[in-house]
């Protein structure tokens, strides 16, 4: 597995925000039926979550969030040095929703700013690479923003997934310092796993046509479009067992923690029920095991943040926690993150109003004053 | 493992009393035997045994035999 080890950069703040409509246990009794819904709780452990009705995009969260912390902490815009925005549902196919993001942030032009396209592991491999950036000195500051609006690729007759996912963002400030503890990485991938945990249409393999879009009934006996996301959980739990421990591990060989050593271990919130399975499979002590997904859904690559805010925000407030944080999935792609985090920013939870913005390429440009008199012109 | 305690767990996944499923049931016929069903069984042969079975041989299994045939080394004869 690629591992590493990385000193001089720590945490400065977390964020995560949310869109502010709401799917509840209600809907999915009307959508799938109250025996259905109920055994589909007693899995996902999700009573409500927060999605977008109308047509948000998980920049639209991720934006305010990191506004949020850039006020927070104080940090003038053109500080930020670096921004990553990791999502599986960019604003535009090009250009990259981080370039867009620079402009509606206002951070300097000497910025650099890149897509990273994961999902679950998204937030430990969005970490490892902005690590690496610090390392190599020339970064100060930096912004990761992860998030997905996948309640938007979810058909909202497959059950195997619309009760399932949430949608949100989180943003991450990261800094220099040279007196940080060091974060140990160790991550994976495993591409025989991608027919499991696909959009199969709308990218490059099957560009978008009017038949793409077409919901029918599957062999799985849900209802979803080629451009609706297809998740085989058999196959997902199955992989999951068998790569995680190995990976928790490593992680901890790495590092040379052991669970006594651990404060908090916050892992993918996939669901409710693959987490406790996890839990167990990786012989975690229950009281260190963060389970913070019953109001916000599985959230792709901003699910370990909203965890993090979600249970952990006074705790990184107040002090340093030894936190050990693993994504797992879509891929298939894993990694885990040994780290200290805190004291920290670390708000509560934003809730931004579900509307699309008024401008989602950012304000125009401001018009530039013509010189007059000589000079040479163009003909 | 003894069998029944096996097929016990088999209940306990479809919300049944222990004592319900029988080697010879069609998977096809017992009400609830469903992805869910099959991702909670994953669950429970790892927990019990500290096996992960292969996905493809789960829906290849026809009846509770099938099921107990992937665990058979486990179960006391």
């Amino acid at each position: 597995m690629a591992e590493a080890r990385v000193h001089g950069v720590r945490i400065a703040g977390i964020v995560t925000a949310v869109p502010s409509s709401v799917l509840t246990l209600d809907d999915d009794i009307t959508a799938f039926g109250e025996d259905d819904s109920r055994r589909i709780f007693k899995n996902t452990g999700v009573r409500t979550r927060r999605v977008t009705k109308t047509g948000m995009c998980a920049s639209d969260v991720c934006v305010p969030a990191a506004e949020r912390l850039l006020s927070d902490l104080g940090w003038a815009k053109e500080s930020v040095d670096a921004l990553i925005v990791v999502t599986q549902g960019p604003d535009y196919a090009l250009p990259a929703t981080a370039c867009i993001v620079q402009h509606r942030l206002g951070l300097s032009t000497g910025c650099a700013a890149f897509d990273m396209n994961q999902g679950c592991s998204g937030y430990v491999y969005g970490l490892w690479v902005l690590a690496h950036l610090f390392a190599g000195g020339g970064i100060k500051r930096a912004l990761l923003l992860v998030g997905d609006m996948s309640s938007r690729s979810a058909s909202p007759q497959d059950r195997s997934v619309s009760p399932l996912f949430g949608d949100g963002g989180a943003a991450t400030a990261l800094e220099a310092d040279a007196n940080a503890p060091p974060m140990d990485f160790v991550l994976g991938t495993n591409g025989v796993g991608a027919p499991h945990l696909i959009l199969p249409a709308g990218g490059s393999r099957r560009r978008h046509s009017p038949e793409t879009v077409v919901r029918s009934l599957r062999p799985d006996g849900n209802i979803r479009s080629d451009e609706d996301v297809y998740m085989n959980g058999l196959e997902v739990l199955t992989f999951t067992l068998n790569s995680v421990p190995p990976l928790i591990r490593a992680i901890k060989q790495k590092s040379g923690w052991s669970n006594e050593d651990v404060d908090f271990f916050v892992f993918h919130q996939a669901s409710t029920f693959m987490l406790k399975t996890l839990a167990r499979s990786c012989a975690l002590p229950m009281n260190k095991f963060v389970i913070g997904m019953e109001h916000f859904g599985n959230l792709s690559s901003a699910s370990i943040p909203a965890a993090i805010s979600d249970k952990l925000r006074e705790k990184l407030t107040a002090g340093p926690q030894r936190l050990v944080l693993a994504g797992y999935g879509v891929g298939w792609s894993w990694g885990a993150v040994a780290l200290t985090v805190g004291p920290i920013m670390a708000p509560e939870v934003l809730i931004v109003p579900d509307k699309p913005p008024d401008l989602p390429l950012g304000p125009p440009p401001p018009p530039v004053d013509e010189p007059q008199g000589s000079g040479p012109t163009t003909s | 493992m003894k069998k029944s305690e096996f097929l016990a767990l088999i209940d306990d996944i479809l919300e049944e009393p222990a004592g319900t499923v029988r080697p010879d049931q069609a998977l096809e016929e017992l009400p609830d035997w469903d992805s869910l069903a099959m991702v909670s069984f994953i669950a429970v042969v790892n927990g019990q045994f500290g096996l992960t079975l292969q996905a493809e041989k789960l829906t290849n299994a026809k009846s509770v035999a099938d099921l107990l045939a992937l665990v058979q080394n486990h179960i006391e004869p």
